[in-house]
């Protein structure tokens, strides 16, 4: 079996590479005009990426997955069967239904597509889940049954410090107050009851407020399921090292059995959460 | 069944059952209306535009179809209001220079009225917007064109047909539909209309039609547009008894310039005029010298759009009313969402007046934050007091009022609201600075005339001569591991010279720190400081 994800995807080329995890890749525009983008860019390259993102003037912007990229990956892998992982179909409709459509119009080949119902890096911690099983062994309907499970136990939370692209991209619903404010207060960020649909879930004036809330939350959560193991991912754009490096340490200070990564953010998330903000997601094991 | 041709009073009756079907599902039609300005209106004017045309055409002894149809249109024109009864209206005018004397409607009529309407409705838009009604009138003529029946009713079923599945299509065209996760309102009234005379022909019953068979996921990856957003505040029409020849293209570009919506029926005799715009008077006034104004309506369309959220706004919404001790914390709670804040100078604010503003507020649910221990026992007793459900969280100071809102969604439940606010009630500590008027004690300290001191409730932290020093040794009595800012909330009386060796102070103390200065405006200390 084989593992598809879109470029929306956190984790390192390192990583991808090791997983065997196969990357579809959202095209780039800047202004209108394509940019060369890949998982493989370096830190560099990215923070490139982002200073022309942090100019409002220009409009960066992603578009829909290519039919014939689709029809390429998936016809290398026409002997095995294809997982193909992606974020929230409410959030990313035109990705599903040209997946839908190519799928339709590959009858031959074995496809499975799974939501996640979640982005970023609440997206990412699920492919990473999978495919980590994967490796381990685990397939056909032990694979989905945990992906499923990992589904409903991950929670997606963040610290977005401009809240322009958000909007821009209709990302999040109304304008908040705020915004611009003489006090600048942080707008902290968190999934829904709706899935992949993200709503504010408070404010912060220091990051680590944002952090003591975020961990509060995986405490709950914890509490909630009476469960002490948690797989966490933190991804960030912009130079939030700091913010991120004391959210990690915060949550393994807890004592619960935590697996924790910090990741440096790629290109597909940029031109809709911005270029500043850290995110996590996260997912809490009843076992 | 099978009906090859209408007379005047099958026609009256399948059109009585359209402007039947248009008033059953109005309110569809309205709930799904986001473009061209999502003023919630389509269904209500679709209907205001058809329903009187067709009252008039009851009450009328029209000897033929083609007179029927003549006054329909002459009233429709008449009484069209919007962009969608402007455009159902210029549909049926077209509509009806197709039929010249014909007492009764084929099927090829109904063909040819279709293709003559369908082109009338699109020429009267000056920037016609594909995945509007006009699409659905095209798909529908070009979908009666390709049937070759002589069958009226078959010849309505396949346009209504292609029409039903066109409208669905509407959001790929128009990405404010897609981002909104609707079916076009205007293209949707169309199809009603039809369906309605082909249900009164049949003699079929009405339906309600589901508004939520009309929408979808909204598609939020749709990049935003200016589209469904209101550029131009005024809906304006304007009918105008022409005395001469119209000065085309300079109407145009005048038009153009001052608005967009905008649609322009050119009769012989008469202008009629749709256009959003902010100067009706200016465009008023150039139509005037075209001839005569007949009929002429405005529409203030950024109030029907506030009008149509503010029930939810103003009655259902959670608010909150902060207490604050100065008028610069104002703008900090009003940036924080506090709905209203009562001021207080010195004196503290009564049970009455917290009443008085409570009652004032829209909200019928409100959380208040007092802010000042001695203010909670009068905030208790005007929550006991007040008719609404009042909420109240004892915030003991300004600070906690301001870490408390950091817990705040006004779109979450009050007792969620209540548990969230409490939890970040302790993100910050709240000191006060002040100076001395005379010699004093407090408590065991002892404090000279001129002297700052800084206390944590009732603890004096620090006493000394130098402002800068008492806040100083204040902090360094507080843990600042976890700490990334201290906010200054400064009275009347502080000295802006300070600001510079105060910030130098504290970051000495711990560089990561960020440190901020507002004005509060309170009048018994001299600063506030929070800790975060």
């Amino acid at each position: 079996m084989v593992i598809v994800a879109d470029s929306s995807l956190q984790l390192s080329y390192q990583t991808i590479k090791e997983l065997n995890i196969q990357v579809l890749e959202y095209p780039l525009f800047v202004n209108g005009e394509p940019y060369p983008v890949s998982m493989s860019m370096s830190r560099e390259e990215k923070e490139r990426l982002r200073g022309l993102i942090k100019d409002k003037r220009n409009n960066v912007s992603t578009s829909g997955l290519k039919e014939e990229d689709l029809h390429r990956v998936w016809e290398r892998f026409k002997d095995q069967k294809i997982l193909t992982i992606h974020q929230s179909a409410r959030m990313s409709s035109i990705t599903v239904t040209v997946l839908q459509k190519v799928k339709s119009e590959l009858p031959h080949l074995d496809i499975e597509l799974f939501d996640t119902q979640h982005m970023i890096a609440a997206y990412t911690v699920q492919v990473l889940q999978a495919a980590r099983a994967q490796r381990e062994g685990m397939a056909g309907p032990e694979l989905l049954a945990l992906m499923k499970r990992n589904r409903e136990n991950t929670r997606h939370v963040g610290s977005v410090y401009d809240l322009f692209f958000l909007q821009r991209t209709g990302r999040i619903g109304r304008a908040k107050a705020i915004l611009g404010t003489a006090m600048k207060i942080i707008p902290l960020l968190g999934s829904s009851e709706e899935a992949g649909v993200l709503k504010n879930i408070g404010k912060a004036k220091t990051y680590q407020q944002a952090n003591q809330r975020f961990v509060g939350m995986m405490a709950e959560d914890l509490a909630a399921r009476k469960a002490r193991r948690v797989t966490a991912l933190i991804s960030r754009i912009g130079p939030y090292d700091r913010e991120t490096s004391h959210l990690k340490e915060l949550i393994e200070q807890q004592g619960w059995d935590a697996d924790v990564e910090v990741l440096s953010t790629n290109h597909s998330a940029m031109p809709h959460a911005g270029p500043d903000f850290y995110d996590l997601g996260y997912t809490v094991h009843e076992d | 069944m099978k009906i090859e041709a209408i007379g005047v009073p099958e026609l009256k009756r399948s059109l009585k059952a359209a402007a039947d079907y248009l008033f059953l599902n109005t309110r569809v039609l309205d709930n799904l209306n986001v473009f061209p300005v999502p003023d919630g209106d389509t269904g209500m004017n679709m209907l205001s535009t058809l329903k009187p045309a067709v009252e008039a055409l009851l009450d009328d002894d029209a000897g033929s179809c083609a007179a029927a149809w003549e006054l329909l249109s002459e009233q429709a024109n008449k009484h069209s209001r919007g962009n969608s009864g402007f455009i159902l209206a210029c549909f049926i005018r077209g509509f009806s220079q197709r039929l010249d004397t014909d007492a009764a409607i084929t099927a090829e009529l109904i063909r040819g009225g279709f293709d003559s309407g369908s082109y009338a409705a699109r020429s009267s838009l000056l920037s016609p917007v594909e995945g509007t009604m006009i699409t659905i009138i095209t798909a529908m003529a070009e979908a009666m064109a390709e049937t070759e029946s002589k069958d009226v009713l078959e010849l309505l079923r396949a346009g209504l047909t292609l029409g039903r599945v066109k409208i669905f299509e509407t959001p790929r065209l128009l990405p404010v539909l897609a981002r909104a996760g609707v079916v076009d309102a205007g293209g949707l009234g169309f199809i009603f209309v039809i369906e309605g005379m082909m249900r009164g022909l049949l003699g079929a019953e009405l339906q309600s039609e589901v508004e939520e068979d009309y929408r979808f996921e909204p598609d939020l990856t749709v990049p935003d547009s200016d589209q469904g957003k209101l550029s131009f505040r005024y809906c304006t029409e304007l009918m105008v008894e022409k005395n001469g020849e119209l000065p085309w293209p300079e109407l145009r570009l005048f038009l153009e310039q001052r608005g967009d919506s905008i649609a322009l029926v050119r009769e012989e005799e008469y202008l009629k005029l749709h256009i959003h715009t902010d100067t009706p008077e200016e465009i008023r006034a150039k139509m005037a010298e075209l001839g005569t104004i007949v009929s002429s309506k405005i529409d203030d369309m950024e109030e029907q759009i506030n009008a149509s959220f503010r029930t939810l706004q103003d009655h259902e919404a959670l608010s909150v009313l902060a207490i604050v001790p100065g008028s610069g914390f104002k703008s900090v709670f009003s940036d924080l969402e506090a709905a209203a804040c009562l001021e207080y100078a010195g004196r503290l604010p009564s049970c009455g007046e917290i009443l008085e503003v409570l009652e004032e507020m829209p909200s019928e649910n409100i959380i208040v934050l007092p802010n000042e221990t001695n203010i909670i026992p009068a905030a208790a007793l005007a929550q006991q007091a007040s008719g609404k459900n009042v909420f109240l969280l004892p915030t003991e100071n300004v600070v906690q009022g301001i870490t408390a809102l950091y817990g705040f969604n006004a779109e979450d439940p009050p007792q969620q609201n209540i548990r969230s606010m409490g939890d970040s009630i302790d993100l910050g500590i709240c000191l006060k600075v002040y100076q001395s008027s005379r010699d004093s004690r407090y408590g065991s300290v002892e404090i000279k005339k001129q002297d700052f001191f800084i206390l944590r409730g009732a603890e004096v932290l620090a006493v000394d001569a130098s402002l800068a020093e008492t806040v100083e040794r204040g902090l360094t009595k507080l843990d600042l591991s976890e700490a990334g800012c201290v906010s200054f909330f400064c009275s009347d009386a502080f000295d802006e010279a300070y600001t510079t060796e105060l910030e130098e102070r504290i970051l000495r103390l711990q560089d990561s720190l960020t440190v901020e200065f507002h004005y509060g405006g309170q009048t018994n200390s001299l600063l506030i400081v929070a800790v975060e």
